[in-house]
C-alpha cells in the first residue's frame, strides 16, 4: 500500500518538475522581430548623423555582437555608442558595408528582450535611394538571428522631423498677496485665515519639490518692532485647529495628486509655522499634470496684540527633479 | 412608492443603481486627475517656464546660447524677473537652488532681468552662458530663477511664487567618469506575482555622467537569462557625488521562479566605447499567489482522495467480514492479523 503511494507521489512530482522547467526552457531560434532603422539626418552625405537600430531577439543566449548592414559608400571613422540597452556596453566600427557591435563582456540575455543600439558618427551615402539594414545577432560566434529592417529612403528630398518636448513647470497661484484687516474686538475679525490655492504641473522625470519659506516673521512697521510669532518652530511640530494660540501667524496644508506632504502635523492637519530658512513641504517623485496645493494661512489676535501694520514676505518655490 | 408591485419597485431600483454605476464607470480614469480650474483674479499668478531638454554645449566661441522661455497663462498682466542662481546637486536628481547668484557661472550669464507678460502670452528669453576659463569637461548644472512678483507689493503678506529652472551645460572632453552599483539587501523568499528589487547607483568619479540602467534577469536553476528590465526610459543624468536608487519590477510569467537579479548601468565615459559595470544581486524565489492556491487545491483534492480511498477500504473489509470471508491473500501474505 505504501510502495504503490510512493510510486504515485513520484510520478507526480516528476511530472510538476518537468512542467515548471518546460516553461522556462529556452525558445527556439527564429527571425529577429520589430526590426527597425532610423537615422536622425536622412540627407544625402549628411554628417554627423546617429543611426538608431532595434529588434526584439527570440532566441535568448549570449550575444557578443550585431552585426547591422548599412548602404555602400556608407561612411564612419570613428563611431560612438550614443545609447543601448537590452545587451551591455561595447565598440563600434564599420567595415566596407557591415557595422559590427561588439559586447565588450557579453551576458546572457533573455529570449524576447527589446534590443537598441544607438550610433553616432555616420556620413550618409550619396546616393539617394531606400534603403534596408539586415541585422544579425551572432552567438558563440554563429549568426544566429537575422531580418532586415523596413525601408528607409535617403533623398534630398526627405525632411526631418524632430519633435523636441522642452523641460516645462507650470505654477499657478490664487492670490500673490494676503491682506488681513483685524480687530481683537470683533472675534470673527479677531481669527482670521485666508487660502491660497496652488496648481503645480511638470514633466520632470523625478517629479518636484515645493519649498515655503518666509523674510521675516510678521514684522509691525511703526511700533518697536512687534512680531506675530510663528505658529511653530518648524514643521516637525505643530499646533491643532483649536490650539492655535493668540499672536501666532502659520499654515496648514493639503495636497491632492502625484506629490505628497513631507510634513506629518501636515498630514493630520495640524498648523505649523513659516521659517526663514524655508522647508521642502511638497514632494512628487513622478511627472505631474496638476496637483493642488492649499495652503490655509491663518493669524489669530487678542488685545495684547499692539496696533500695527505687520508684514512679510511668503515664498513659493517648485523645483523640477530631473 | 405606495401600491407599487414590489417586483417593479425592486427592477427600477436596479435600474437606478446600474445607471449611476454606468455613469461613474464612464468616467475617465484621467478625468480624476484633471488640473484645477485657473484662477483668474486679479491678484492671481499663472505661469510657466521651460528649458532646453538635453544638455547644451558651447560653441567655438566658447559661449551657450540657450533660452528659457517664460510664459504667462493667466488672464491679466504679469511681471516675471529672472536671474542666474547657485545649484546643489542632490541625491535622486533632485537639485537645491541657493538664493545666491553662483560665483563661477553668474557674471557670465546674460538673460533678461524682468518681464512684463501679456495675459496669455509667452515668450523666449534668450540666454547666453559664457563658459569660465578652465572649467574642465563636465555637465554642469546652472539654475535658473523666475519669479512672479506679487500684484499689490504694500499687502500684509506679500506673496512670491518662483519657478526653479535648470540648464545642463556640457563641455565636452576625456574625464574619468566611474560609476558604482550595489544591490540592495532584500528577502529570499517572495510571494507574490513580481520580482522586485533596487540597487543603488553612485558616480564616484569626478565628472556627471549620463547613464542608464537596466535588470537582467538570471535563473537559479538553468542559469540563462529568463527576462531583463529596463529601470529607465531614457540615459539619466549622474552629477559628481550623487546617487539614484533604482528599483525594478518582473511579472513572473509561470508557477514560481527562483532566480538572481544582475544590475546593468551602461554609461558613456567621453570615449568612443559605451561602457558597462554590473551588480548581482541575491537570489529570490517568487511564487504567485496562484500557484499557493492550486498546491492548496492540490493538498486538498489529494487528501480528500486519501481519506475516500481509506474508507472505502475500511468499508470493503467491513463487507467481507460481514459475509464471512477471509481477507485478501495478500493481507496475509503481509503478515496482517485480522479479527475474527
Amino acid at each position: 500500500m505504501l510502495r504503490r503511494w510512493r510510486s504515485r507521489l513520484a510520478v507526480a512530482a516528476v511530472l510538476a518538475v518537468t512542467a515548471c522547467l518546460g516553461l522556462a526552457g529556452p525558445a527556439h531560434a527564429a527571425a529577429l522581430t520589430n526590426v527597425t532603422w532610423s537615422m536622425s539626418n536622412p540627407q544625402p552625405s549628411a554628417t554627423g548623423v546617429r543611426y538608431t537600430w532595434a529588434f526584439t531577439t527570440p532566441t535568448g543566449g549570449t550575444i557578443q555582437s550585431i552585426t547591422f548592414t548599412v548602404p555602400a559608400t556608407t561612411a564612419g571613422a570613428v563611431l560612438t555608442v550614443a545609447d543601448a540597452y537590452g545587451l551591455t556596453g561595447g565598440t563600434a566600427a564599420l567595415a566596407g558595408t557591415t557595422v559590427t557591435y561588439t559586447v565588450t563582456t557579453p551576458g546572457p540575455v533573455a529570449a524576447g528582450s527589446s534590443i537598441l543600439v544607438s550610433l553616432d558618427g555616420f556620413t550618409n551615402t550619396a546616393t539617394p535611394n531606400p534603403y534596408t539594414s539586415t541585422v544579425t545577432t551572432v552567438v558563440g560566434g554563429v549568426n544566429t538571428d537575422t531580418a532586415a529592417s523596413g525601408a528607409v529612403t535617403i533623398s534630398n528630398n526627405s525632411t526631418t522631423v524632430n519633435v523636441v518636448v522642452a523641460r516645462s513647470t507650470s505654477f499657478t497661484s490664487s492670490a500673490t498677496s494676503l491682506n488681513m484687516h483685524m480687530d481683537p474686538s470683533v472675534p470673527a475679525l479677531a481669527d482670521k485665515s485666508q487660502a491660497v490655492n496652488l496648481t503645480i504641473a511638470t514633466n520632470a522625470t523625478n517629479g518636484y519639490t515645493l519649498n515655503v519659506k518666509t523674510n521675516q516673521p510678521l514684522t509691525g512697521a511703526h511700533l518697536s518692532n512687534p512680531q506675530f510669532t510663528p505658529a511653530t518652530a518648524d514643521m516637525t511640530t505643530g499646533v491643532a485647529s483649536g490650539a492655535f494660540a493668540n499672536g501666532t501667524f502659520g499654515y496648514a496644508m493639503t495636497a491632492t495628486g502625484v506629490g505628497s506632504l513631507q510634513s506629518t502635523p501636515l498630514s493630520n492637519g495640524n498648523y505649523v509655522g513659516y521659517r526663514v530658512a524655508g522647508d521642502d513641504v511638497v514632494s512628487a517623485n513622478a511627472p505631474t499634470s496638476g496637483d493642488t496645493v492649499v495652503v490655509t494661512n491663518r493669524a489669530k489676535i487678542n488685545h495684547s496684540q499692539r496696533p500695527d501694520a505687520y508684514s512679510a514676505t511668503v515664498t513659493y518655490t517648485v523645483t523640477p527633479n530631473y | 412608492v405606495d401600491g407599487e408591485p414590489p417586483v417593479r419597485t425592486f427592477l427600477s431600483r436596479v435600474a437606478v443603481f446600474a445607471a449611476v454605476f454606468a455613469a461613474v464607470a464612464a468616467v475617465p480614469a484621467g478625468a480624476h486627475a484633471a488640473p484645477s480650474p485657473r484662477p483668474a483674479t486679479a491678484g492671481s499668478a499663472d505661469f510657466s517656464v521651460s528649458t532646453a531638454s538635453a544638455p547644451v554645449s558651447p560653441g567655438a566661441d566658447g559661449v551657450v546660447r540657450t533660452q528659457l522661455t517664460v510664459a504667462n497663462n493667466g488672464a491679466h498682466d504679469l511681471t516675471v524677473t529672472l536671474r542666474s542662481v547657485g545649484v546643489r546637486a542632490k541625491d535622486g536628481g533632485r537639485v537645491e537652488l541657493d538664493e545666491q547668484s553662483d560665483p563661477v557661472w553668474s557674471p557670465g550669464i546674460t538673460v533678461a532681468p524682468s518681464l512684463r507678460l501679456a495675459a496669455a502670452t509667452y515668450r523666449s528669453v534668450p540666454v547666453e552662458i559664457r563658459v569660465p576659463s578652465g572649467m574642465l569637461p563636465d555637465i554642469y548644472l546652472l539654475g535658473f530663477v523666475a519669479e512672479a512678483q506679487p500684484a499689490d507689493p504694500k499687502a500684509t503678506v506679500r506673496i512670491y511664487h518662483r519657478i526653479g529652472a535648470i540648464i545642463s551645460v556640457q563641455v565636452s572632453g576625456a574625464r574619468e567618469r566611474r560609476l558604482e552599483v550595489h544591490a540592495l539587501p532584500g528577502g529570499f523568499i517572495r510571494i507574490g506575482s513580481t520580482f522586485e528589487g533596487q540597487f543603488e547607483v553612485r558616480n564616484v568619479g569626478d565628472a556627471g555622467a549620463l547613464a542608464r540602467s537596466q535588470v537582467m534577469i538570471g535563473s537559479g536553476l538553468t542559469h540563462e537569462a529568463v527576462g531583463m528590465v529596463r529601470s529607465s526610459d531614457e540615459m539619466q543624468l549622474f552629477p559628481a557625488g550623487t546617487k539614484r536608487n533604482v528599483s525594478f519590477s518582473y511579472t513572473v510569467p509561470g508557477f514560481f521562479l527562483y532566480a538572481r537579479p544582475q544590475a546593468q548601468v551602461l554609461y558613456g565615459d567621453g570615449s568612443p566605447a559605451l561602457q558597462t559595470i554590473t551588480s548581482n544581486g541575491r537570489p529570490l524565489l517568487v511564487i504567485p499567489w496562484m500557484t499557493l492556491i492550486l498546491l492548496g487545491v492540490l493538498a486538498t483534492l489529494l487528501t480528500a482522495y486519501l481519506i475516500w480511498s481509506r474508507r472505502r477500504r475500511k468499508a470493503r473489509r467491513a463487507a467481507e467480514i460481514a459475509a464471512g470471508r477471509r481477507p485478501a491473500a495478500r493481507h496475509r501474505a503481509a503478515g496482517t492479523t485480522w479479527a475474527r
